[in-house]
């Protein structure tokens, strides 16, 4: 017995001692996995903070909106969700530029953000010819019939001769695709030349927008010519090969779009100079037309981001705060580039003829009141007229603005009425001075225009809101048949195209159906300016001239927002990269597998 | 009955006549056109916009009378096979269809699958345990499916478990032949609340037909025979009792292939569903026309089908 005892007594002691060696090796094992995960830091130069070194390798996943339209954006496709990660312009936004300086959470790119891409540099000899010097060394996919051969200024020719329809067989722009164009021929191109590595550009008139449309301008993408030679567009996936971070794999229609990293991209990340991008393998856009679906994706980690880059952003402050509370992880980042909270007011239809009315219609609102517990915060209150605050040079501000207008942009339902009055609306026996249309749409945030309306109704106007769908809207809008729709405001987007709205130039977008000869004239000075101080201080007397006039009802700009999981890095909320060149920040953007699987994904 | 099948064929075509001229109308009656979302869509999207509508309209055909732009739609399936280009992106109708029909077959057919799987059992032993606990339960659980709507327990399923659990269904479409497990995997959830939607009417369908078979001569006659229930029920109630379930089942189908269009949406399948609601947003008119034609002449050919199984489980019935 005592034998036995004193047997079990050892087995257990040499048990002990092997779970103790066993324990000791599994805790050294994880010190040297944790010593191992410890991740070099390096400085951001764009932010200024340290963030871990940029990692090369696997896939990030991101939600589109809608099904991508085909990558040729000769066929009016302005947001080129697609073409802009597998092909390229001359120019792009300088993605190394300090972000206290500028952060890119709008859509509008100042001129001196704007760099070269596959134009290396460019000079004006004269006021008519703009000459661009491209890029050697950059190289198209090897994919038939490119297989890896140089770029050449003979294609970025032949790709503006097929925009403008300037020659290489091309000799007009064909109707239904006029809607793009345009832009690039408002410059007054005459002709489009080669000369060794330089492509000529000859304009018939100057133009001091030139440059800089020619550099980014939303569509201007340069197509492998033998591919349009070939087939006679891009429009087929399959025949798409570029110069861009990635090529495109696979497509399957309404579902997925997959990229591949392309080995042999040219460009470095501004950031760490030294680091050739992409730097994932490869990048899945997974189509979600479901606001609600693309947060399950989100919150389940099936996507890994989604916002601007993939028109899939968060709008929506009671979602925001909904996924801050369930996955206090996810990084949110807002940007804003103009406010959709800003109802425009048809002045053909009376009474909104009249200015009193319109500054009454603003008066009603307590913008400031009910936006800070409407938006808990994240809106921007403060007025902005048509052009945004961050058009900086051509807005006027709200510190610009005289005193008299001020007071009409503050709340003052007293004020208001007393308008109504003088402008010969009183009150009804029941209480009403007139009936109006609130025109909104499908997707807008009925809640606020609920909130407009009930500010409208306790000046004693007849408030009833009617939400068509996108194209009874666009068609009621064009035909001027409603009081007041939603609309926007405070817009950051290129400030000429914007002041053209509300001209009477038939091509004109002008919801409010306002026609003034005087700021007709106006907005031709500003087009005519020679110099951009000229024409910026022009276009704030033009951006004045319509907060005067009061056409649109400020609301608010409320931020929409990206996400993404915390392991996504390189992302510090931009939302531009060019002009709609947005998906290209996927190229700028790294994985931090390890943090992935720690944090259980 | 050969005369009669070909009298039905014959008929469908001044059917599909009319179909056709009333798809061809109903979405011309929608206000708004392909231009107009076109320009709202410029205009939110910040594009300058310089758009000539005459000019799109020429490039679109839709200056030209109606009748020509029907005629021209007509011509284009009875003479060239096609049911023409959607206006809004580069791609033809027949083309788009056949790529997205099989997302919209394989979804109907498991929901309607499911819908039996579930429906038919159960309404069965419900009838046969009359005023049971099973048969309360059942009617009970027919009555909350008839009242859940498809759409609201399909976001459900999606927003909670995400929130609570981390966990989404698989939201990127695998192809059959790629993985099969991974493309049911897929599917299996949106069938699920297509099929158990469907289960509820026809359970209670099924469980009043085998009651209404249950009280006959001839089932009292066999339960005096001293049959055993099973033989009873399988061999000469459900028989009997399938016919006007047939009727319910056929009418299931078109309704199955509707009804997906906001579960297609919500979880992410590219189906026809998906791409009839886009087309109406966009007033693609020969995509919903084209979409359209197709859904009323599978309800047509979906029809004739029903009246011949009729006769084949109802011996009684003679076409002439």
């Amino acid at each position: 017995m005592r034998m036995i005892a004193f047997a079990l007594n050892r087995v257990l002691v040499v048990l002990a001692v092997l779970a103790l060696a066993a324990g000791m090796a599994w805790a050294a094992a994880e010190a040297e996995e944790a010593a191992g995960m410890e991740k070099e830091m390096v400085l951001d130069p764009t932010t200024g903070a340290m963030v871990t070194a940029p990692e090369y390798g696997g896939t990030l996943t991101y939600a589109l909106r809608g099904d991508p339209p085909n990558p040729d954006t000769f066929y009016r496709h302005p947001p080129a969700m697609v073409a802009a990660l597998v092909v390229e312009k001359l120019g792009m936004a300088d993605m190394g530029v300090d972000r206290n300086y500028f952060d890119f959470r709008t859509n509008y790119l100042p001129d001196d953000i704007v760099v070269g891409r596959l134009a290396e540099s460019w000079e004006q000899p004269d006021s008519t010819t703009v000459v661009f010097n491209i890029r050697s060394g950059v190289h198209w996919h090897d994919k038939a019939p490119m297989n890896g051969r140089e770029l050449t200024a003979e294609d970025v020719v032949f790709n503006f001769h097929r925009y403008l329809g300037l020659g290489s067989g091309f000799t007009e722009v064909p109707e239904g695709v006029a809607g793009v164009a345009p832009p690039l021929t408002k410059g007054g191109i005459t002709a489009v030349s080669a000369d060794g590595n330089q492509v000529i550009f000859t304009l018939d008139a100057p133009n001091l927008d030139i440059v800089k449309t020619l550099l980014i301008q939303n569509i201007a993408f340069i197509y492998p010519p033998e591919v349009i030679m070939e087939h006679g567009d891009v429009a087929d996936w399959r025949n798409l090969v570029g110069t861009g971070p990635f090529e495109l794999v696979d497509w399957v229609e309404a579902s997925s779009v997959t990229f591949n990293k392309a080995p042999n991209y040219w460009k470095h990340d501004e950031r760490f100079p030294d680091n050739r991008l992409p730097y994932v393998d490869e990048l899945v856009a997974l189509v979600m037309p479901e606001p609600q679906t693309r947060v399950a994706a989100l919150r389940s980690g099936k996507v890994d981001f989604i916002g601007y880059s993939g028109s899939s952003q968060i709008n929506g402050i009671d979602l925001v705060e909904s996924i801050k509370k369930s996955n206090p992880d996810i990084v949110l980042q807002p940007y804003s580039y103009r406010s959709e909270h800003s109802p425009i007011i048809n002045v053909n239809r009376p009474p909104f003829d009249d200015v009193r009315v319109r500054h009454a219609l603003q008066m009603a609102l307590d913008i400031e009141g009910w936006g800070e517990t409407y938006f808990k915060g994240y809106a921007s209150l403060r007025p902005q007229g048509w052009l945004g605050d961050g058009l900086t040079g051509y807005a006027s501000t709200w510190d610009d603005w005289p005193d008299e207008i001020k007071g009409y942009y503050s709340y003052d339902p007293e004020g208001a009425e007393a308008l109504l009055d003088a402008a010969g609306l009183p009150r009804g026996d029941d209480g009403t001075r007139f009936k109006l249309e609130f025109m909104i749409g499908a997707g807008d945030d009925r809640g606020w225009k609920e909130l407009i309306a009930d500010g409208w109704r306790k000046v004693g106007i007849d408030v009833t809101i009617v939400v068509p769908d996108g194209a009874e809207m666009g068609q009621r809008t064009s035909a001027l048949e409603y009081d007041i729709r939603s609309g926007i405001s405070g817009y950051e987007w290129n400030p000429i195209g914007q002041l053209l709205h509300w001209t009477t130039n038939p091509g004109a977008w002008n919801p409010s159906g306002f026609a003034d000869p005087v700021y007709d004239a106006m907005v031709a000075e500003v087009q005519a300016a020679t110099t951009l101080e000229e024409r910026q201080r022009l276009a704030r007397k033009a951006a004045q001239f319509l907060v005067d006039g009061h056409w649109v009802i400020w609301g608010a700009r409320v931020p929409a927002f990206s996400a993404h999981w915390p392991w996504v890095k390189g992302f510090n909320g931009e939302s531009e990269a060019g002009d709609m060149d947005r998906a290209l920040l996927f190229s700028r953007m790294w994985l931090d597998q390890d943090l992935k699987k720690e944090l259980g994904f | 009955m050969r005369a009669y099948v070909i009298r039905r064929i014959l008929l469908m075509i001044p059917t599909l006549f009319i179909l056709s001229v009333l798809v061809f109308m109903s979405v011309r009656f929608i206000p708004g056109d392909v231009i107009d979302m076109m320009m709202q869509q410029m205009m939110l999207s910040g594009a300058l916009l310089d758009m000539d509508r005459e000019a799109f309209e020429r490039v679109l055909g839709l200056d030209r009378p109606i009748y020509v732009q029907y005629a021209d739609w007509i011509a284009g399936i009875l003479v060239r096979g096609t049911l023409g280009e959607s206006l809004m992106h580069e791609f033809t109708i027949e083309q788009r269809i056949l790529g997205r029909l099989p997302v919209t077959l394989e979804l109907g057919l498991l929901a309607i699958l499911i819908g039996w799987a579930i429906a038919l059992p159960v309404g069965i032993y419900s009838a046969v345990r009359r005023d049971g606990v099973a048969d309360y339960a059942g009617r009970s659980a027919a009555i909350i499916g008839l009242a859940t709507p498809n759409f609201w327990l399909g976001i459900m399923v999606m927003v909670y478990p995400a929130i609570w659990w981390g966990w989404s269904p698989p939201l990127r479409l695998v192809r059959f032949i790629d993985n099969p497990p991974g493309n049911l995997a897929m599917f299996l959830i949106p069938s699920l609340i297509l099929g158990t939607g469907s289960a509820a009417g026809l359970m209670r369908m099924t469980r009043t037909m085998m009651l209404e078979v249950l009280r006959q001569d001839y089932i009292r006659t066999a339960w005096s025979k001293g049959l055993r229930e099973r033989v009873v029920v399988v061999r000469h109630a459900i028989k009997n009792g399938m016919i006007p379930i047939v009727t319910i089942i056929g009418m299931q189908l078109p309704i199955l292939v509707g009804g997906s269009v906001i579960i297609e949406n919500i979880f992410n399948l590219p189906g026809l569903g998906r791409l009839m609601v886009l087309a109406l947003q966009e007033r693609d008119y020969p995509v919903v026309q084209g979409v359209n034609l197709m859904f009323g002449s599978v309800v047509i050919a979906n029809n004739l089908l029903i009246d011949l199984v009729y006769a084949s489980l109802d011996p009684r019935i003679r076409y002439r």
